[in-house]
């Protein structure tokens, strides 16, 4: 028999992990509406499934797998790839600062940005990343260490 | 530089307001998962309901006859009253059944309506003739002769476009009705 989530069961989710998920979706998305909607798509796969978390780190790596291929699907819409951006004409509605790092980050290529927010912010090890992602974790390093390369020469090597 | 990049990441965070409003959203999206067998039950719930009450609006005193697939036959050789019982129309030398069977049918045949009827017919001898008369545009008669021991023993089937009545006997016939389609053998001498 199919279990439904409760609304008491999203709203427990979604506080414990809103934060994270934002983080993980502006990386890739670069803007607020498509980070939320990249949110309420991750949502919908939970609430369209009757997966029962074992743990608080199960149900947080389902969701980074979940939030992660999500916007990558989104980036591969054909719509978003025949996009124009005209970065002078848009109108920022961040309610936060970009600085350069922040800026460096986001331009990252796209294969780096989970695996970069997993080591940097939540302090996962190579390891760890690997097991969250179902990849090697050489690929993990050789990511980490292709990302940091990047990073470095935008940065600066006295950031170092 | 690790640093920098958390305190870089720590930087993107949703406002409490939009926080509030995604979430609202997200809970909007579960509500059509909630009912979403509510439409396949109503239909199937409607289709039942339909079935259960076509009886009471289907008046046809008989159903929808089909022509056949098969010849009709019956393989019994049944006593007079037996096919009374079976719901025939019977009719021997000295007695008639069911009477009321053919003037149902004939009823339904002059209102344009589909229409059945079996008949036992039955020699001197004694012994059954079954008709079965179909009226589904036209007028179908099979005829099974079988159980007449001092008769052609044989399964017949005729297709004719009226019934009419002439002279106090039943025909079926394709043109007119008249002496010279009698005397022709063009129409089917049904009863009298």
């Amino acid at each position: 028999m199919r279990k439904y989530h409760s609304d008491e069961d999203i709203q427990a989710l979604y506080q414990r992990h809103i934060d994270m998920l934002f983080r993980i979706c502006y990386s890739y998305m670069k803007n607020i509406a498509d980070s939320e909607d990249a949110i309420s798509n991750t949502f919908l796969k939970y609430i369209q499934t009757d997966i029962e978390f074992q743990s608080i780190e199960h149900e947080k790596a389902w969701l980074i797998t979940t939030a992660t291929h999500i916007c990558q699907d989104m980036l591969k819409h054909w719509w978003r790839r025949n996009k124009i951006f005209d970065e002078q004409t848009s109108v920022s509605l961040e309610t936060f600062a970009i600085d350069s790092t922040l800026d460096a980050i986001l331009k990252l290529p796209n294969r780096y940005k989970t695996v970069i927010y997993l080591y940097y912010y939540e302090g996962y090890n190579t390891e760890e990343i690997a097991q969250i992602l179902h990849i090697p974790s050489s690929t993990v390093r050789n990511q980490l260490t292709r990302a940091r390369k990047i990073l470095k020469k935008k940065l600066g090597d006295n950031n170092e | 530089m690790n640093n920098q990049i958390k305190d870089a990441y720590s930087k993107i965070r949703l406002d409490y307001t939009s926080q509030e409003k995604l979430l609202s959203h997200i809970l909007q999206m579960k509500q059509p998962q909630k009912h979403s067998y509510f439409i396949p039950i109503m239909i199937v719930s409607v289709c039942l309901l339909c079935i259960m009450i076509y009886p009471l609006f289907n008046h046809s005193p008989l159903p929808t006859p089909q022509v056949a697939d098969t010849p009709f036959q019956i393989d019994e050789h049944l006593l007079p009253l037996e096919a009374k019982e079976k719901g025939y129309y019977v009719r021997t030398a000295i007695s008639v059944y069911n009477h009321d069977k053919i003037e149902e049918f004939l009823n339904l045949y002059n209102q344009g309506k589909p229409a059945e009827v079996i008949c036992a017919l039955y020699t001197d001898e004694g012994d059954p003739i079954y008709y079965s008369l179909q009226y589904l545009d036209t007028i179908i008669i099979q005829i099974d002769s079988r159980q007449d021991r001092f008769g052609k023993k044989e399964l017949l089937r005729f297709e004719y476009k009226y019934f009419g009545y002439y002279h106090n006997t039943y025909y079926a016939y394709n043109t007119v009705l008249d002496e010279t389609t009698i005397d022709t053998d063009q129409c089917l001498n049904l009863f009298p």
